[in-house]
């Protein structure tokens, strides 16, 4: 089952492992990144972090929309990506999302506050706003036990 | 209140404040702002207590990443104040004390995204300037609004309880209210139990549990620090013959399909930065010093200070970077670009921030001496690192270690016994201080290639201490949670005398203890439902004044 769809600058880091993995009985990450799959450091150093019981896969865009509902038949997902991009990309591709859990996107460059946790530019902006427009609800949301904020409201 | 006393609490506030920003020596938690507070206030042995009651409650309330809990220190701190000048018991001094820790956590999120923001870009300016000093002064003064942020409420409280008025409003507090919320303080701390155990979140590992409860149940000699010992000989038993689950990542399922052909070595920056460190035979003045190294360790100590919801630890990682900065680049010019370099969005757990620390002053230095390393491939580095290594240290450090220690120490201190809060003082600290310095030595000396030193071993290490974790919340489980029922069944007379047996005295019979642990599992079971921790303690608060209220609960 696709139990949650999160997007995170910081990929697998704390939140993740600490709250929503438990929270959600993750059994397995999808981590949707091309520039991970191909460096060896990042993959070892993510594996690390998440607890054995869990399995991780690495993919890029295309691979994912090719295997994310089988990998749902058999297991617990949860998709992590790392911008914004990737996700318009996948749902134009044919993936399907009702919902997307914003995490983190870090202030740097001419990025805007958007909420507490998310800083995003103008084009990041408009990518979201697409997202949204085609009935993805995009909730900023930290921790599980966050209070969330609708980001399609503000965008 | 003495003035003098005064000015103590307002010292003492102020040290929980920042280590409540830094989250290094952990004069924050409770069990040790409490105690600070009754050491200023000349009461210790009420201090040390509310600790332990406050502590046991916070045990599971961390900050990971950008996200944070009630505030400990605050609840802590005022708790003591209102036991120890406000003369309330331990229960209205923490219920009191629970929903001016929530506020608080409001306070420090403003206080996290105005004031510190400002003093981080003063920060970016010094950067720019070249301005190690400026640097410094920006890393110091974001201390100062942490510590008033828990003094001046503190203090306020401090004045507001010592006057005969509030005095006269708390002993007006009907029976009702202060019996009932004394004995919700009984059972109250079932929810740091649950928290703990739904972070770790091991089933296969819940019999250690039931046999810490069941040893702490029966055995009533048996102290937190034995049943710390046996529950340690369970994890080493546990790791050396009964994890199942294979090392080397063997046992998970690991794939890489990213669709493209052959993984081509796309990300160059990957394979420089696994490279250790460049021995330098150049003599140019531009070799890191072991002093260098200790300079950044002991900036370490205070790391997480200047942490903001801007771009979190960048001003607490370039403040830690400046003795590598200065040495490796004697020139103003090449100095400050260095500087605002390191000023970019860095967060990670703040003490795994030390082996990034290591990795990144390794190749710092050979990059300077022309090994080919370039500036995108330390900061992808540092990227690469602090997102995997915020989960470990969050969990081990945040999610086991320290509700573990803190856990003992409560039980410790239960009585007023000040060797609880030493205990947790010296304990988390001994082993922070042991990763701080060689998780900086050994990644600098190694670079990356100290990562393959683990042997994918790390989930079997947090999976044995989380067995030891276990054991000891099971004891505390048995032993410092108190909740009877002593609503008479029937009595009748045995030889003159009246024997009357209790639902609790019934309840003993099946099993001691049946009770604090059927709360706790219902407390873990409503946390997996997602309800959130806050309306568990009020709703505990409400059952336990309205049982004492009629006569179920005493």
């Amino acid at each position: 089952m696709l139990k949650i769809v999160r997007l995170d600058e910081r990929l697998i880091h704390g939140q993740v492992v600490t709250s929503w993995v438990t929270n959600e009985s993750i059994t397995e990450i999808m981590v949707v990144d091309k520039s991970v799959c191909n460096d060896e450091l990042r993959k070892s150093l993510m594996s690390m972090a998440v607890p054995e019981y869990i399995s991780i896969l690495f993919v890029d865009v295309d691979e994912a929309v090719r295997t994310y509902e089988e990998e749902c038949e058999y297991e617990d997902l949860m998709i992590i990506f790392g911008n914004p991009y990737d996700i318009l990309e996948f749902i134009n591709k044919g993936g399907k999302l009702n919902r997307v859990n914003v995490g983190g996107m870090s202030c740097k460059g001419q990025r805007r506050q958007v909420c507490t946790s998310v800083f995003a530019d103008e084009k990041e902006m408009e990518i979201f706003r697409e997202i949204a427009g085609k009935n993805v609800v995009l909730e900023a949301k930290m921790l599980p036990t966050d209070k969330s904020v609708d980001l399609t409201k503000i965008i | 209140m003495t003035t003098l006393q005064f000015i103590f609490l307002i010292i003492v506030t102020s040290i929980s404040g920042i280590g409540a920003a830094s989250e290094e020596f952990q004069t924050h938690h409770p069990i040790i702002s409490a105690t600070l507070v009754g050491i200023a206030l000349g009461d210790v042995t009420t201090g040390v207590m509310v600790g332990a009651a406050v502590e046991l409650i916070a045990l599971g309330w961390m900050t990971v990443g950008a996200a944070s809990p009630p505030d400990p220190a605050l609840a802590g701190t005022v708790a003591a104040v209102l036991a120890i000048l406000g003369h309330v018991n331990v229960g209205v001094a923490v219920g009191i004390a629970i929903p001016v820790a929530v506020a608080g956590q409001l306070l420090q999120i403003v206080q996290l995204s105005t004031i510190e923001v400002a003093i981080v870009h003063l920060g970016d300016k010094f950067a720019r300037e070249g301005n190690t000093r400026g640097i410094g002064f920006a890393h110091w003064l974001t201390a100062v609004p942490s510590a008033l942020r828990v003094a001046l409420p503190t203090a306020l409280v401090a004045c507001f309880a010592s006057a005969s008025f509030a005095q006269n409003m708390f002993n007006g507090i009907p029976k009702v209210i202060t019996g009932g919320l004394q004995v919700t303080a009984g059972f109250l701390v079932v929810v740091g139990y649950a928290m703990v155990l739904k972070q770790i979140n091991r089933k296969d590992i819940l019999p250690f549990f039931f046999i810490g409860f069941l040893i702490m149940t029966f055995s009533h000699d048996m102290t937190l620090i034995a049943l710390s010992i046996v529950g340690i000989c369970f994890a080493v038993i546990y790791y050396l013959f009964l994890d199942k689950s294979a090392t080397n990542a063997g046992g998970r399922k690991v794939r890489s399909r990213d669709g493209a052909a052959a993984p081509e070595a796309s990300n160059p920056e990957a394979s420089q930065s696994a490279s250790p460190a460049v021995e330098s035979t150049m003599d140019d003045g531009k070799k890191l010093t072991k002093s260098d190294l200790m300079k950044v360790f002991l900036r370490t100590q205070f790391y997480q200070v200047s942490w903001t919801y801007e771009r979190f630890q960048n001003l607490c990682y370039c403040y830690c970077m400046v003795p590598i900065l200065k040495r490796l680049y004697p020139e103003k010019e090449e100095l400050s670009t260095a500087l605002t370099r390191h000023m970019e969005y860095f967060n990670t757990n703040p003490i795994m921030a030390s082996p990034v620390l290591g990795v990144n002053a390794a190749m710092e230095e050979s990059m300077v001496h022309g090994s080919g390393i370039t500036e995108e491939a330390i900061t992808s580095t540092k990227v690469a690192l602090m997102g995997p290594f915020a989960g470990i240290g969050d969990s081990v450090f945040w999610g086991i270690l320290r509700p573990m220690f803190a856990a003992i120490a409560a039980g410790i201190a239960s009585q007023g016994n000040l060797m609880g809060p030493i205990f947790f003082f010296l304990a988390f600290n001994i082993v922070r201080v042991f990763v701080r310095y060689y998780g900086l030595i050994l990644p600098y000396k190694q670079g990356t290639n100290f990562i393959s030193m683990f042997h994918g071993g790390e989930q079997k290490f947090v999976k044995a201490i989380s067995v030891l974790a276990y054991t000891v919340i099971g004891g505390l489980v048995a032993r410092w949670t108190t909740i009877n029922i002593p609503v008479q069944l029937y009595s009748f007379v045995v030889s003159g005398k009246t024997v009357t047996t209790t639902i609790q005295d019934q309840l003993n019979a099946i099993m001691p203890n049946l009770l604090p642990l059927a709360l706790t599992f219902f407390v873990y079971w409503l946390l997996k439902k997602k309800v959130k921790p806050t309306y568990i303690i009020f709703g505990l608060m409400f059952v336990g004044v309205a049982g004492y209220a009629l006569g179920i609960l005493g």
